[in-house]
């Protein structure tokens, strides 16, 4: 019997009672059941709960007691300086640590991709700081950039005259968490690699030929090629920068702090809203930040997509482009 | 001559960038050979004499952490997390894969969609509601009940690199099963499994390296003797003998347990480096 008659006899219904087809569905729900349930249980149902408890002024404990209070929460982000204060910290990481990590990444990425010797060690010095668990990295930096016995500080004593130290994680903690990231660009430079090594050299070649020097090929060739890839990267970072809280809770551990309220010069946004629901129990207003931050995660993502016709090219274009 | 400037420019920035890179694993050494005396109130470079006795303290003794049993419970939460998600989203990768069903598109986006969101926003409301089921305050072995409740749907990521891996197979592994009269699942489990050994390598992995390093669901959910070697590691380690006061006398011995813990992951990597960078590279999966 071959696989058409078979596929004939479960179709004639005389094998199952169902077609091919809705046993195929069953089957396929049931597959996939895991995920549903899921989806549901774990993501719908807590999402919901989390926008009632936005609504409301539950303190973490007991639900019975809390109380509908609208949307004061909201209204209370809105003008609470702290919140702004936070949010304006939040973009400040993002600033730096998103484009540097992605210029640097890229630039690494092309100098590995060229003919060079040692590129595996290189690419491996470059992928190990990756593969260093966050803790171990706050730990690290925090006593990097310790006051006391920092390695900054001992670097600025050479300079300076001594007793001149800069309190780093206390003034400039932001900068810090985002030194600390940009040294952990090590899988971006993996990822472009990839997408670089996926560039058929022909098409560099016969740039080469047609006239192009190098900065025109990268122009017009390589960047083109690899938009795509620097356009996902670049949503997926942004969404990282925006609810980055944790590199700065442990790096404030790390210089004796607290882990849920982290110093003022790296208390960010998702800090803010986590603090007000782990420190102070005010897990109503809490959950009305973690809304407001979706909010503009969703804005600023959707704005990068709207720009995204103007510098993303795809392969459709190219081939439309080479037709005509 | 200009080729020979050329690279000697390009070697330098990469020797350059390399120190750079380098440095905070030199100095993550050098700090746990310190005494504590010296990170306290002198600035010095290298330690007047390097300490290697931490790391036989923090090993052999008690008193700094209790290094194996945080350890072991490390090693549980990572396998709940790489064993039940590795299966559940093969399984669910499979039925994207090889059945056309109605809804399966639309599924299928939703999936992708949920890749997209924030982890932000489903992880502290889930923590929310599981608090509220009265998952925080439960008995060994039942306090690592959210990881399992959370692994069992499978992680979007994965159903999504697992559907991409599957879609890739013949039709023909399927249909030679289904004429002897296979079920489904035993067409998943004993044909397609046995077949995606680098996808599976690379997805338990990536599952074992972000549950290993996962630092916040452990601090919401467990406590002191179920905690795990990250938490650990910064709420509860002690300087063994170290009378003076000071703000920070244990960093010594923290960066020591902090290499001890990141040892694992970088011999899993020279181990396996060729699944890491294709596994990066295929999916674009990110740590």
């Amino acid at each position: 019997m071959d696989v058409n008659s078979y596929h004939r006899m479960v179709k004639s219904k005389q094998y199952t009672g169902f077609s091919l087809e809705k046993r195929k569905t069953v089957v396929f729900y049931g597959f996939i059941s895991p995920w549903i349930l899921g989806f549901i249980g774990l993501l719908i149902i807590p999402m919901f709960f989390a926008i009632y408890i936005s609504l409301t002024n539950f303190n973490g404990f007991n639900l019975q007691s809390a109380s509908i209070i609208g949307l004061s929460n909201y209204a209370e982000a809105l003008q609470n300086p702290d919140s702004w204060k936070a949010m304006r910290l939040t973009l400040i990481y993002a600033v730096i640590s998103i484009p540097f990590g992605l210029l640097l990444s890229l630039g690494l990425a092309m100098i590995l991709n060229m003919k060079i010797k040692a590129r595996g060690i290189f690419r491996t010095i470059f992928y190990l700081p990756t593969l260093v668990p966050g803790v171990a990295t706050a730990l690290v930096f925090g006593t990097i950039f310790n006051t006391n016995s920092g390695f900054l500080n001992l670097l600025l004593s050479f300079f300076k005259q001594s007793g001149v130290t800069i309190n780093w994680l206390n003034d400039y903690g932001i900068y810090c968490a985002a030194v600390m990231a940009i040294w952990g660009c090590g899988t971006l430079m993996v990822i472009f690699l990839a997408g670089l090594q996926g560039i058929p050299e022909e098409l560099q070649e016969a740039a080469v030929i047609d006239g192009a020097n190098k900065w025109q090929t990268f122009w017009n060739v390589t960047w083109p090629l690899l938009s795509p890839i620097t356009y996902f990267q670049f949503i997926m970072s942004i969404i990282g920068a925006f609810q980055m809280y944790v590199q700065v809770g442990i790096l404030s551990q790390a210089g004796g702090g607290r882990f849920w309220e982290p110093y003022q010069s790296m208390y960010v946004f998702p800090s803010y809203a986590l603090s007000q629901m782990m420190t102070y129990q005010r897990f109503g207003y809490g959950a009305a930040l973690i809304w407001i931050l979706f909010i503009v995660i969703l804005l600023v993502t959707l704005i990068v997509q709207k720009t995204s016709k103007y510098w993303v090219y795809y392969a459709v274009d190219q081939e439309r482009g080479t037709k005509e | 001559m200009k080729l020979f400037l050329r690279n000697f420019v390009l070697y330098s920035l990469m020797i350059f960038l390399c120190i750079l890179f380098i440095f905070p694993f030199f100095w993550m050494i050098i700090t746990a050979l310190k005494q504590p005396e010296e990170l306290a109130f002198t600035i010095a470079f290298f330690p007047e004499a390097p300490q290697w006795i931490h790391f036989l303290e923090v090993i052999m003794t008690d008193e700094v952490i209790p290094f194996f049993p945080s350890f072991r419970n490390t090693l549980i939460v990572c396998t709940i997390v790489t064993v039940l998600v590795c299966f559940s989203s093969a399984m669910i990768g499979f039925g994207f894969a090889r059945f056309k069903a109605p809804g399966r598109n639309f599924l299928f986006s939703i999936i992708l969609a949920t890749m997209m969101l924030p982890q932000l926003m489903i992880f502290i409301p889930q923590y929310i509601m599981f608090a509220q089921l009265g998952f925080l305050s439960l008995e060994w072995p039942f306090c690592y009940l959210p990881w399992v409740v959370t692994s069992l749907p499978g992680w979007a990521i994965f159903i999504f690199y697992y559907r991409q891996f599957f879609a890739g197979l013949p039709k023909e592994l399927e249909d030679a099963a289904l004429i002897d009269g296979c079920g489904w699942f035993r067409i998943f489990w004993s044909i397609f499994m046995p077949v995606s050994g680098p996808a599976v390598t690379t997805t338990c992995i990536f599952l074992f390296q972000w549950t290993y390093t996962d630092y916040v669901t452990p601090l919401l959910y467990l406590t002191s003797e179920d905690q795990t070697l990250a938490v650990q590691m910064m709420t509860n380690t002690k300087a063994p003998g170290v009378s003076f006061t000071s703000m920070i006398p244990h960093i010594p011995y923290q960066m020591t347990v902090g290499i001890l813990f990141t040892l694992p992951l970088i011999m899993l990597f020279f181990f396996a480096q060729r699944y890491f960078m294709q596994g990066i590279s295929t999916t674009g999966i990110k740590g």
